[in-house]
């Protein structure tokens, strides 16, 4: 009854969705505020409705109930609880499930704690986001119902993917649908502003919480699934400039851009059409991830087309949600008047530049992702774009990007002074040019990416520093003095650069991890002993281990260097008889200085193993410096000034009043 | 059933009467209005920028500069509500409100139940393995009481119908699930000399005379499992036990290629899968041969086992039956690129380029075959 219910409250909320997108739209367009109000209510009962929905799926699974299609296809009853649990969103159906929960998770935070919206605009938001919610909830209802029976329910289920059974990509599509999902705020926005013909300072205030922690969201997503990537497949690498992770990396690139402009409306109402251009944009390539990931499109675009309903579905969606709302900006667009008029050198042209670079990436990644599906769909050759391309093109993108990025925030609004910005980064030049020569004397020319990564590294991380330092008078005044201000900082000031800095310690670490990369692959038999990346290491021993549901080879090595002994290290090859699939566990020791990383392969016919081992330099840096950047958007959405934005209740009865904030005049 | 129509009731009432709550309720609390919202937002914008002054952040003409744009987005909110005539929100009147409201109560839950009534199947209960485990063993017992009755009366009712093969063979299985060996031996013989080119029955006898001989396989026993196979080559039981012989007499190697030969040409959900697997696993360790390097034999190639890539789900097969040629050529193709994908990403797989050749010599593409091929033969050195 449970599984049942489940599937009627997900179809409920389909009812309650029609009735949020119509009613509290023909209530803000009549000022009825009663109509109105039906957005809130009706966002919170489709979130208690969802929640219902997506817990009784999850329960189906954590029992094993192997009546529904669904647990069959993706549990199996020796797998372990939490890889239960994740297996409800570790498959087509629950994942789009997971979608729509988060959908509603939004919608019900912005009727729960939106007090502060404008109830016209709050109304015209829900409505918007509840479009959003309704075509997802039929595409779930008609193409991919997670709540399918069988009946008779067979003994056991078909399992889920060993691959995916890692702790690290159980909760990375979680986090990565809060990124995508939570660009859909920004784009309700976006589309309720046009409705609403106005878009102003107030606006983007409101809007640019919702669009930071959706940024976090993705940030977080990313990177988990960059670090699954890196420890679960054994591949050695952390980024492949795979479609599917692509398809993350675009919505990431114009929702930072987005985060930027938005901050221009807040602060000089400037770039309106822009940033609303760049809502949609960034909602529909989250949109297209979902797609291209989904529809098994990438697999094949063959494979898609033998079993079309759910990428046509997917595919229809988009083009009426791009297409309409683009319309919509053409339409109303030019109606949007402009604001605040500015200098090409200034804080705003700085964000310019940024938004047009990040545009233009995020522009070249979805070309390089789709080329070779339209090439296949006309009957070309199936092609990949690797990278080779994405290096070539990003690599020149990031580099005057990451060069502005440590100039900008010492730009005043409006009219700035270029070459006092410039002499207040001495020291970032400095650091750079120390960067340059060190990667130079060590490692030669030859790696002029290795040189131009490094320097980028310093310059920007030295930068933000230097711009703490100009903020707080550091040497300037009595250093108590800097102290004070050092404290009394704005924490969206301290925000941003943290996650510069932070951006600078991850551009180290995939350069490091990138160019001096290390690997070497042999045939070892136990006893023998190789040098490899400054360490001696010995093959012990290989025995047969068995797991919970899977046999596994183990090798044991262990890791010496000065004939000290530094670490035992046990990579395994996995056999999952369930499925019948073999996994490679790599054993990885990490340093602050790098990673080794072991790989143990088959076994030859003359008693030896294949072995890989690989040394990737700085890569903790890497997860460190997306770390930065996550707490670098905490900070800044714990500022003050997203939390007031508008009055208190005390403040709408008195409109005089009104709290103050301590917040800066920063981004 | 009838709980669940009351949970649904529950439920939607509720979501209804949550939706509608603000066209039920009388009395309102007038929000804020935009305007003061905005004003708001401004004047905080204004105390902004004197804390920056304050602090040093800005100076005194940038925030003077600053303060006048405030001021003018102050003035044009004003203006603004004003101008278009923006006022405090208004009410419904009566007659609208009523027909929202019967619109929301009734139509949502009926257009739910309508969507539910015909994708659901508010007929099935929750099966948690649990309870059907729990089930299932108190349910064994009972039929084991009733079922030494049941096969008495059976054997009983045999006594005058000497011909009956069914019956024979159902005596048979049920001495089996008895654990009476002798007598099911007995009785599945007589059935397989009424019909001996009945494949089930002869591996049943077969089955049977190895557990009466304490799970070795005799001569005898396997006579009847060569017989069993001859009339049809795809038996699962007889193909096992063939092993299970030659394993038995010292050809470890010759049974573990039977094996593989019976998961090759087993469906992919078939129950023994794990059982013959795991004796896979245990015979090539004991050998010290990789299971990765074993495939299966021209015989069961011939028969169909494992010809194309990954091995095809039942699902799949029964979908490849009944597809017009073209369908399942693209079928066949679309394995054969997840197969190419999947040793894009995990290159040593030696095996897994063999069968990409031979997948490829099937679909008639005879450059890939090679180049797959010499893939394979680079891996080998």
């Amino acid at each position: 009854m449970i599984v049942e219910l489940g599937h009627y409250a997900l179809i409920l909320a389909l009812a309650v969705a029609l009735i949020q997108g119509v009613v509290p739209m023909l209530g803000a367009q009549r000022r009825d505020a009663a109509f109105m109000e039906v957005a809130r209510t009706g966002a919170l009962a489709q979130f208690v409705l969802i929640a219902l929905s997506f817990g009784s799926l999850m329960y189906a699974h954590a029992t094993s109930d192997f009546s529904v299609a669904n647990v069959v296809a993706n549990s199996h009853s020796s797998k372990p609880m939490l890889y239960k649990l994740a297996g409800t969103w570790g498959n087509h159906e629950g994942s789009m499930l997971l979608w729509v929960l988060i959908l509603a998770i939004f919608g019900a935070a912005v009727a729960a704690f939106g007090v502060n919206l404008p109830q016209a605009l709050r109304a015209r938001v829900l409505a918007v986001q509840s479009w959003i919610a309704i075509a997802f909830y039929l595409f779930i209802i008609f193409t991919s119902d997670p709540f399918t029976r069988m009946i008779p329910a067979p003994l056991d289920g078909a399992g889920l993917n060993p691959l995916l059974q890692d702790p690290g990509l159980a909760f990375h599509p979680p986090f990565l649908y809060l990124g995508y999902v939570g660009f859909s705020m920004a784009f309700s926005f976006a589309i309720a502003a046009l409705i609403e013909g106005r878009v102003d300072a107030a606006w983007a205030r409101w809007v640019r919480p919702w669009t930071l922690a959706a940024w976090m969201f993705l940030t977080v997503g990313i990177t988990l699934g960059s670090w699954w990537a890196y420890y679960e497949l054994g591949w050695g690498g952390w980024w492949f400039w795979d479609p599917v992770e692509n398809a993350s990396l675009m919505p990431w690139l114009a929702g930072t851009a987005l985060l930027h402009s938005a901050s221009v409306v807040e602060k000089r109402d400037a770039l309106k059409g822009w940033t609303i251009f760049l809502a949609i944009v960034t909602f529909g390539l989250s949109l297209l991830g979902t797609f291209l990931v989904r529809s098994g499109v990438l697999t094949s675009v063959h494979a898609f087309a033998v079993d079309p309903a759910r990428g046509i579905f997917i595919l229809g969606l988009l083009v009426v949600i791009i297409g309409g709302s683009l319309a919509l900006f053409a339409w109303r667009g030019p109606a949007l008047q402009g604001g605040g008029l500015f200098q090409p050198i200034s804080r705003e042209g700085a964000l310019l530049l940024n938004n047009l670079l990040l545009a233009t990436a995020a522009a070249s990644v979805l070309l390089g992702t789709l080329y070779p599906l339209m090439l296949e769909a006309v009957g070309g050759d199936k092609v990949s774009v690797g990278p080779p391309f994405f290096n070539a093109v990003f690599i020149p993108l990031m580099a005057p990007l990451v060069a502005a990025m440590a100039v900008g925030p010492l730009l005043a609004w409006k009219r700035a002074d270029l070459a006092a910005a410039l002499s207040r980064l001495w020291l970032a030049a400095l650091a750079t040019l120390a960067a340059i020569l060190t990667v130079w004397l060590v490692h030669g020319l030859r790696d002029l990416v290795g040189i131009v990564g490094m320097a980028m590294a310093a310059w920007l991380f030295v930068g933000a520093l230097s711009e703490l330092a100009v903020r707080i008078k550091l040497f300037a005044v009595p250093l108590s003095e800097s102290a004070r201000r050092l404290a009394n900082l704005p924490r969206a000031a301290w925000g941003m650069s943290l996650a510069h800095a932070g951006l600078a310690v991850a551009i180290a670490g995939m350069t490091g991890a990138g160019v001096w990369k290390q690997e070497s692959v042999q045939l070892m038999t136990p006893g023998q002993t190789l040098s490899f990346a400054g360490y001696d290491i010995t093959l012990d021993a290989v025995q047969p281990v068995a797991g919970p549901n899977y046999e596994a080879t183990r090798g044991s090595f262990t890791l010496e260097r000065d004939g000290r002994k530094r670490a035992t290290m046990t990579p395994e090859k996995r056999f999952y008889p369930v499925e019948g699939r073999q996994t490679t566990e790599a054993a990885i020791r990490t340093t602050v200085s790098g990673d080794i990383y072991l790989v143990i392969g088959d076994r030859q016919g003359d008693g030896g193993y294949v072995t890989r081992f690989y040394f990737n330099p700085l890569v903790v840096w890497i997860w460190a410096g997306a770390a930065f950047m996550v707490a670098g958007g905490l900070l800044s959405l714990s500022d003050r000034r997203h939390r007031i934005g508008a009055p208190s209740r005390k403040a709408a009865r008195a409109p005089g009043v009104t709290p103050i904030g301590t917040a800066g005049a920063r981004t | 059933m009838t709980l669940l129509w009351l949970a649904v009731a529950a439920l939607s009432v509720l979501a209804v009467l949550l939706v509608a709550a603000p066209l039920l309720s009388r009395r309102r609390r007038s929000p804020p209005s935009r305007r003061q919202l905005d004003l708001g937002i401004y004047r905080e914008q204004l105390a902004e920028v004197d804390r920056d002054v304050e602090r040093g952040l800005l100076g005194e003409n940038e925030a003077e500069a600053a303060r006048t744009e405030v001021k003018r987005r102050i003035l044009a909110a004003g203006a603004g509500a004003e101008g278009t005539g923006e006022s405090e929100t208004g009410a419904t009147r009566p007659a609208r409100r009523r027909l929202a409201v019967g619109l929301v109560c009734l139509l949502a839950p009926l257009a739910a139940i309508g969507i539910y009534l015909s994708v659901g199947a508010p007929g099935e209960v929750d099966r948690p393995l649990a309870g059907r485990l729990a089930e299932a063993g108190g349910g064994n017992a009972l039929d084991t009481m009733s079922a030494e009755d049941a096969v008495r009366a059976l054997a009983h009712a045999l006594e005058s119908r000497p011909n009956d093969i069914e019956g024979w063979a159902l005596l048979g299985r049920s001495y089996v699930g008895l654990q009476k060996f002798p007598e099911a031996v007995d009785a599945l013989g007589r059935a397989h000399a009424l019909a001996p080119d009945r494949a089930d029955i002869a591996s049943a006898l077969g089955e049977a005379q190895v557990a009466a001989a304490d799970g070795r396989v005799t001569d005898e026993a396997r006579t009847v499992f060569a017989g069993a196979l001859a009339a049809d080559p795809r038996e699962p039981r007889a193909r096992y036990y063939l092993g299970l012989a030659k394993a038995q007499g010292g050809d470890v190697r010759g049974g573990l290629q039977d094996w593989v030969d019976l998961v090759a040409l087993s469906p992919a959900d078939a129950p023994w899968l794990t059982a013959v697997r795991q004796q896979i696993a245990r015979a090539a360790g004991a050998l010290g041969i990789d299971i990765a390097s074993l495939g299966p034999s021209p015989e069961a190639e011939a028969l169909g086992g494992a010809a194309v890539g990954p091995r095809l789900g039942a699902g799949e097969v029964e979908a490849a039956q009944q597809m017009t040629p073209e369908d399942r050529n693209r079928m066949i193709r679309s394995m054969v690129e997840r197969l190419a994908n999947r040793l894009q990403a995990n290159p040593d797989d030696r095996e897994g380029w063999l069968r990409l050749a031979r997948a490829y010599d099937v679909l008639g593409e005879t450059d890939k075959a090679a180049d797959a091929r010499s893939r394979a033969d680079a891996l080998a050195r």
